[in-house]
């Protein structure tokens, strides 16, 4: 269809997985009064009804970006939100060619994760109410994505972060899943302060120069103006990715949300989510592209970040915490690119990240799915034999993110290493080696996982053993789409040096302006492509010594593992030097003076004015004619008096 | 007022005199009764000022309406209730209700004696004669609301003072 | 006569009410003193009505007239009421509260 009819049909896209939540969720309530459970079939398709035209609608608009020209939008505008003077924001959506790939991969790997949930979810009796928070959570992600403003963005921003809340803290009877809730929410929270301190700038510097508004077009037009403050409000959105993307010092949130069921795990924590920080960023792009130092800040964060949570990850245990720290390391490196500047090369990141994490924590929910709940890879091992296609499809995401080729993660990870070593000079080179570094940590720490939980020999008692079986087909379909995923992307990203055209990054070229990198110097991004590759290998190699070579066998870490195990307490630290002294000043001092003295003092004593001064005119009413008759005429006296002062001194 | 007082002057002020002193007989009665009549010559009185007023429809319907029906239904009351117990009771007029009462009295007066200064009231030519016929002119065309709506507060007046004093059956 | 001195003889009169109704504790005092007040308004009516030429002035004053009747008339009823209950019109016996 041609573009400005399929312009009228943006709203589909965040909507319609709104109403499904609403329909569903409305379901949920109503049975909740009867005590009856809505069919099962009936809220699964309802749920997936609404991802699915999502993603139809999305394929359209990427279809219709790609046959236009280089810089076109689709915008639709809903309606005119706020409008108040000089300022106004719409409830518009718009679509260029940057949202047209997040909206392809958020709807395609959100209805795939929905298919899975039918399964994986199947004996909760939280059904209805998970898919309804589900598909809130799939529209606010797609109103962050979709949204032509900063405010709508926001909007969606918070979105998220409620349904995150919502959706960790889902089995809100066991209190440390309800804190770990709790714990997302209120670390997101203070990156969202920031963020909203960074709309403010921009928003007060743009009106110092004439009406302003909000539009991504309007400040990527204006960002000349922007340009004095540009650190400042960079830094301050940063921060805002801080806390959504899990960065040091905001990442705690992250493992702690593995208490979630595991499709939250892959869908908000993985692909969608935590990725939006990098896609703000992206977003922004002609406001970091002004200020060169808020891109070192933002770079050193992110590889600091991706050292750090390797560093934690290869000694923890549980499953789904090694992917919760291998995320953060993902986000690291994303951050790493777009500090860099490379926005292609970090969205193309989020794009293979988004399917083989997927892949991965789908394929480890379907691990504990069999192994009822068992979450230790302690107590795993030799799964390969036992569940062949999840052991397949796990593998195959385990190789992408390691980064060997042909698998897609190869081609993302170097792209993001070549941009990095090709700016800024030492400082570029610097944080190249580190992210190398990386790059060989993550296959170490990932090879762990996947030697120590598939293959070896099994640690559960035999009677158990025998009892593993393999998922049902709704959720092994997921896990192969997602790992073919994993498979063939990385060669939209081919890059010329390989014969390819590198496809995804031209395509978003037009978006972001072209980041030069030297074209012709092909020996040497051989070279560090060979090194990636090796660092690869030398991490998987060191993994394989250490344990698939001897039997293996649960050791105490000592050292640098076991500050490891504990995540190097940073959570223990942020408890002891900020909330405790907190909590504190709350109680003593908030509490006892503020609230109680000051302000229930006012209050009452307001109503102790009312009823002292209703008794003192209370005291008027003597009940005697008398005293009445001389109010009379008083009044009409006082009347009089000041009726002729009116008459003679007129004002 | 200069030496050339006519008659119609003459005449006013023998009416306002009377009017003025029925009214501080009234006051100083001790029955009812006694005030009621008082005030009666009071009105009279009123009605003859009308007249020199070029108002006679007013001053016919003073004596009418005010000295004919209002204080003839006060008399009424008055026989109605027994006053003799009333009368022998000596009134207790507090020190305080006094000092009130003239200061009310002296502040109003004070205002008069003000507004008098600065000669503001205007005195214009004698206009039209306030007859029957001109009266009733101005009644039924500008004011016929207004006319209407009072003869509804009559109504009103009226079912309500019966409505108060009725009683019911007495059980005999 | 000047309009002042009508002017005059209205005040005195309106302050002879006034004076009657807050000093007499009878209730029919009261209330003569209430149309004595009522008359010397009226009074105050029909002069501006000749001084300024105009009859409303007097129509107005006849309109007065009728609402004294009618407020008379309730204001009677109401005595009536109150000697049935307290066998006495002294307005000090009307006090209910304290005293």
């Amino acid at each position: 269809m041609d573009r400005t009819a399929l312009e009228n049909f943006l709203w589909i896209i965040p909507i319609a997985p709104l109403i499904g939540a609403m329909v569903v969720g409305f379901l949920c309530a109503l049975s909740n009064k009867r005590g009856v459970f809505p069919p099962r079939a009936l809220v699964g398709v309802l749920a997936c009804v609404g991802p699915l035209a999502s993603f139809v609608v999305s394929v359209l608009v990427f279809l219709s970006l790609g046959k236009s020209a280089e810089a076109s939008t689709l915008h639709q505008k809903l309606y005119s939100w706020m409008a108040c003077g000089a300022f106004s924001i719409d409830f518009s959506f718009e679509a260029d060619r940057l949202t047209a790939i997040m909206l392809l991969f958020v709807t395609f790997v959100g209805t795939i994760i929905h298919c899975y949930s039918i399964g994986y979810m199947g004996h909760d009796k939280g059904y209805a109410r998970f898919f309804s928070y589900l598909n809130l959570f799939l529209s606010s992600m797609l109103i962050l994505v979709l949204g032509s403003n900063l405010v709508l963005m926001f909007l969606g921003w918070e979105g998220v972060g409620l349904c995150s809340y919502l959706l960790i803290a889902f089995w809100f009877d066991d209190e440390a899943k309800a804190a770990a809730g709790k714990k997302a929410f209120i670390v997101n929270r203070i990156g969202d302060f920031g963020f909203v301190l960074g709309i403010f700038l921009i928003f007060t510097t743009l009106l110092k120069q004439g009406p302003a508004s909000l539009e991504f077009s309007f400040l990527a037009a204006h960002a000349n103006i922007l340009a004095p403050v540009a650190l400042t409000a960079s830094l301050l959105l940063f921060m805002g990715a801080v806390g959504k993307s899990a960065q040091i010092p905001l990442y705690v949130w992250l493992p702690d949300a593995m208490a979630g069921p595991t499709p939250v795990s892959a869908l908000i924590h993985a692909a969608t989510m935590v990725t939006a920080g990098v896609f703000m960023v992206a977003r922004m792009h002609f406001l970091f592209d002004l200020s060169p130092f808020a891109g070192k800040v933002v770079a050193l964060v992110g590889i600091t970040t991706a050292l750090l949570a390797a560093f934690i990850g290869f000694a923890q245990n549980d499953i789904k915490k090694i992917l919760a720290y291998s995320t953060v390391s993902q986000l690291g490196f994303m951050f790493l690119a777009v500090g860099a500047g490379a926005y292609g090369a970090g969205i193309f990141h989020v794009f293979t990240h988004a399917f083989f994490k997927a892949c991965l924590f789908l394929g480890a929910g379907s691990v504990i799915h069999a192994l009822h709940e068992e979450q230790d890879i302690r107590r795993m091992g030799g799964l390969l034999k036992k569940l062949p296609i999840t052991g397949a499809t796990f593998l195959i995401a385990w190789l992408a993110i390691c980064g060997i080729p042909p698998f897609a993660g190869f081609f993302s990870k170097d792209e993001i290493l070549w941009s990095v070593f090709n700016t800024w000079g030492l400082y570029g080179k610097v944080l190249w080696a580190l992210g190398l570094f990386g790059a060989g940590l993550t296959a170490f720490y990932m090879s762990r996982l996947v030697f120590i939980t598939f293959f070896g020999k099994n640690r559960l008692p035999s009677d158990q053993h025998d009892k593993i079986h393999e998922s049902p087909l709704m959720m092994t379909i997921p896990l192969m789409v997602l790992a073919l995923g994993s498979l063939t992307i990385g060669f939209l990203g081919l890059p010329a040096t390989l014969g390819g055209t590198n496809v995804f990054g031209t395509w978003l070229a037009p978006v972001f302006g072209a980041h030069e990198l030297p074209s012709e110097e092909h020996s040497m991004e051989y070279a560090l492509m060979a090194l990636s590759v090796f660092a690869a290998a030398l991490g998987i190699g060191a993994a394989y010594l250490k344990y698939l070579r001897k039997p293996f066998a649960p050791s105490k870490p000592h050292g640098i593992a076991a500050f490891a195990v504990g995540a190097f307490f940073v959570d223990e630290l942020y408890a002891r030097v900020l909330i405790n002294p907190l909590a504190a000043i709350s109680r003593s001092f908030l509490f006892r003076v503020i609230d109680v003295a000051i302000i229930d003092g006012a209050i009452n004593g307001l109503a102790a004015l009312a009823l002292r001064a209703g008794g003192a005119v209370r005291l008027l009413q003597t009940g005697s004619v008398r005293t009445y008759v001389y109010y009379l005429g008083g009044g009409a006296v006082v009347l009089m008096v000041v009726i002729f002062v009116g008459w003679r001194w007129p004002l | 007022m200069g030496m050339n007082i006519s008659a119609a002057a003459i005449i006013g002020m023998l009416f306002g005199a009377i009017a003025v002193a029925g009214a501080l007989v009234m006051l100083t009665r001790k029955t009812a009764l006694g005030g009621a009549i008082s005030l009666v010559v009071c009105f009279l009185a009123f009605s003859g000022l009308y007249v020199t007023l070029d108002a006679p429809f007013v001053a016919i319907m003073q004596v009418i309406v005010y000295a004919g029906a209002i204080m003839m239904l006060i008399v009424f009351v008055i026989m109605t209730v027994d006053t003799r117990a009333e009368a022998l009771r000596r009134e207790r007029t507090t020190v305080i209700g006094a000092v009130v009462a003239i200061i009310i009295v002296g502040a109003g007066i004070a205002v008069y004696i003000l507004a008098l200064h600065d000669n503001a009231i205007i005195t214009r030519g004698a206009g039209i004669v306030g007859t029957i016929a001109n009266i009733g002119l101005r009644l039924f065309t500008r004011h016929a609301l207004n006319f209407e709506m009072l003869s509804l507060l009559l109504l009103v007046a009226l079912v309500g003072a019966l409505v108060l004093v009725k009683q019911g059956k007495k059980k005999t | 006569m000047g309009t002042n001195a009508y002017v005059g003889l209205s005040i005195v009169i309106f302050f002879i009410g006034v004076f009657g109704m807050l000093t007499r504790r009878s209730a029919f005092f009261f209330l003569m003193s209430i149309e004595l007040m009522l008359n010397a308004a009226n009074l105050l009516w029909v002069v501006f009505a000749k001084s300024n030429g105009n009859l409303d002035g007097q129509v107005y004053a006849f309109f007065i007239m009728a609402l004294a009747a009618a407020e008379a008339c309730v204001g009677l009823a109401i005595i009536v009421l109150f000697y049935r209950k307290r066998r006495s019109v002294n307005l000090d016996d009307a006090a209910e509260m304290g005293k």
